[in-house]
């Protein structure tokens, strides 16, 4: 008879034990368990800014059919291009080279600028239709973009690093019945622009 | 006094040497079985069994590590692009080929960020991603076409994310000798503006959490 009394006191004894134990041995095992029970992939992606650079690299007059009177010469960024004696007729075809040094795709475009005095510049509206240097001094300027087999160059795509683009100017001084402009002096700016950015998913 | 003294010396002294012997006969008089249980617990091993990264500014101007023909046959946990040529309007496409390689299964859902930026607030981007499956072996044969294979930039470029994608999670059944369950994860990242001198970094964190029914 006691015996199974004595049993069953024990039983009662480490059932409390285990429910005390059981749930203090429990916590640090869940703890282990939240932190293990997931496996992780990672993707790290690193972007730096990178350089937008042009430069002209080289020039060249292929056609001229003046009196020899002008001076060409690079500074820094800009092409100079002087004409001392211009006549109706005059014309001239200058190459442009133009080179992506930078490390970072760019899209090509210009505007033209033209003044009287230097100080004060007017834009061209519209660079692919220069009507305006026609109605103000007489100048006829067609250009053209060109790869470096020759193709012309789409304007919509990007100049890579190290990639060359040619530009190529022909300007005409048609000013048979333009007297009035005799002695005068006037100067035409075309800015070049490599532009980065938005055009590359969302723009273009 | 003395016969006391040896009394009680007895008394002290007796008890002190029975102990060892009780102890040894408790040694003797007991027997011991034993029961071993192994375990082997279970892990959860998702893995990036392949992957691309697609841009239109491509090849020279972004490093990946492992190289994307270089990523070990058992996949690996974690890729590295980076680029020194970034811009606003730069993007990439980055293709993740992920399969559950693990006894249980899994719950994959929306990567967790992890942004740096040099200078602070220097950049504006926005990042995209497009679940696609889960695929079982039959599965993927039929869809690999469309999600993967034939995705190159210039069709990301025309048509934005391939067709087909669900909502996530998506759950990869554990993995077995004649099921490889597995998913495709496209993240578009792209710049939309920033400084002249920039630096950003951007951690994804996948989490592959057990999804037990």
């Amino acid at each position: 008879m006691k015996r199974p009394l004595k049993r069953k006191g024990r039983k009662v004894k480490s059932r409390l034990l285990f429910t005390l134990l059981a749930p203090m041995l429990l916590i640090p095992l869940f703890a282990f368990g939240y932190a293990q029970w997931n496996d992780t992939l990672t993707v790290v992606s690193y972007m730096r800014a990178g350089t937008e650079s042009i430069r002209i690299t080289s020039y060249n007059v292929t056609y001229y059919n003046g009196y020899g009177n002008y001076t060409l010469y690079l500074e820094e960024d800009t092409l100079y291009f002087n004409e001392t004696n211009l006549f109706p007729g005059w014309e001239l075809k200058l190459e442009v080279v133009i080179h992506n040094n930078g490390t970072i795709p760019v899209n090509i475009s210009y505007n033209i600028y033209y003044s009287w005095d230097q100080n004060n510049w007017v834009k061209v509206e519209d660079p692919q239709d220069p009507k305006e240097l026609y109605d103000e001094f007489g100048i006829v300027y067609t250009d053209g973009l060109y790869n470096e087999t020759g193709e012309p160059w789409d304007p919509s795509q990007y100049l890579w690093p190290c990639e060359t683009v040619y530009k190529i100017e022909h300007l005409l001084f048609d000013a048979q019945d333009r007297p009035d402009l005799q002695g005068k002096t006037f100067t035409i700016k075309v800015e070049i622009i490599g532009t980065v950015g938005i055009i590359g998913t969302n723009g273009r | 006094m003395k016969p006391t003294n040896t009394k009680l010396f007895a008394a002290i002294l007796v008890p002190m040497l029975l102990i060892p012997l009780a102890g040894f006969g408790y040694a003797h008089w007991t027997d011991s079985v034993t029961k071993q249980i192994k375990f082997h617990v279970g892990y959860v091993d998702a893995t990036i069994k392949s992957y691309k990264c697609l841009s239109e500014f491509n090849d020279d101007s972004i490093k990946r590590e492992p190289p994307e023909d270089k990523v070990p046959a058992e996949g690996t946990k974690t890729i590295r692009i980076w680029t020194e040529s970034a811009f606003p309007g730069w993007w990439v496409w980055i293709g993740l080929l992920i399969q559950n390689q693990g006894p249980f299964p899994v719950k994959v859902d929306i990567p967790e960020y992890n942004v740096t930026m040099v200078p602070p607030n220097s950049v504006e981007y926005t990042t995209e991603e497009y679940f696609y499956g889960p695929y079982t072996n039959q599965g993927w044969q039929t869809a690999k076409e469309t999600v993967w294979d034939h995705v190159t930039w210039k069709y990301l470029k025309e048509n934005g994310a391939p067709p087909g994608n669900v909502t996530s999670p998506i759950t990869l059944e554990q993995y077995g000798p004649s099921n490889e369950d597995r998913m495709v994860l496209w993240i578009k990242l792209e710049i939309i503006d920033g400084t002249e001198d920039f630096e950003l970094t951007i951690e994804m964190t996948l989490h592959a959490v057990l999804n037990l029914k």
